[in-house]
């Protein structure tokens, strides 16, 4: 792979995670449990898309 | 369509990688009227597309209710087409084959060892079992859950090399200690080497193993 296939890829399986996370709530509170709600909503801003956002 | 700094459309994804049968039609079947009409849902995803994975997006994932034992973790996934007349059913945790059968453009894998290749094109491992002749990822690299066969060749150590079995199960096996290889067998590791186990494995049971990027057949 080259780096760019490599970054796209790596983005895509991001988005994919972040589509998953708006979906279910309950993994959601699983992953933020695992890796902080901070790191969460930065890495998946579309999985907060609709809810209140808060900071941290 | 959220926003995002997205290169490609954004998959949405049938169900948890880990749990599910796959896709009847690449891309998935629609899921709103007319549901059931046999075309693809008109996402992007297509035989042969990559993604990466970390720890947090693999959990994101993870199917944790239903499949209790082999949650993803980072690595780098393919997505495929499974053969429809294959003898195995793919299985998660059981290796895949590419197909060399079909066009390249397919990306079609089999879990069965069949064929003048045997096990040496290995394309990666089965992350959720799935009906025959449907779409779905495999992981090709990465921290991945492999079935180990039974009886192992070598003695299984916490980081040692794994290989494929060549069992006609599509399970891996450990070779340390087994005696003097030829230069056929030689040969046969170089094809089968898959990655180091992390953890001990054991016969008969589900380990992880630490795949890596450099054995792609394909890229």
């Amino acid at each position: 792979m080259t780096p760019a296939e490599y970054a796209e890829a790596a983005e895509r399986g991001r988005s994919m995670a972040a589509l998953a996370l708006r979906d279910d709530p309950d993994k959601l509170a699983q992953v933020e449990a695992m890796a902080g709600r901070g790191y969460c909503q930065r890495r998946y801003p579309e999985a907060y898309d609709n809810r209140n956002f808060t900071e941290n | 369509m959220p926003s995002g700094p997205f290169t490609k459309q954004n998959i949405r994804i049938s169900g948890k990688l880990n749990y599910y049968l796959g896709d009847a039609i690449v891309g998935g079947l629609i899921t709103s009227a007319p549901s059931g009409l046999a075309i693809s849902q008109g996402q992007q995803t297509m035989p042969g597309d990559r993604i990466i994975l970390n720890a947090v997006d693999a959990l994101a994932l993870s199917d944790t209710v239903n499949v209790t034992t082999s949650n993803l973790w980072d690595g780098l996934y393919i997505y495929v087409r499974t053969k429809a007349t294959s003898t195995l059913t793919p299985t998660l945790g059981r290796l895949a084959f590419w197909d060399t059968g079909v066009a390249e453009s397919i990306h079609q894998v089999t879990p069965d060892e069949s064929g003048a290749q045997g096990v040496a094109l290995c394309a990666g491992v089965f992350v959720s079992t799935m009906t025959k002749g449907y779409n779905w990822w495999i992981q090709a690299a990465g921290l991945a859950n492999i079935a180990f066969t039974t009886p192992l060749t070598g003695v299984p150590t916490d980081g040692c090399p794994v290989y494929a079995a060549a069992d006609a199960a599509g399970r891996a096996d450990v070779l340390d200690g087994g005696g003097a290889p030829s230069f056929t067998q030689i040969g046969q590791m170089l094809q089968r080497y898959l990655g180091d186990a992390v953890g001990l494995p054991a016969a008969a049971t589900t380990s992880t193993v630490d795949m890596r990027m450099n054995r792609m057949f394909r890229w």
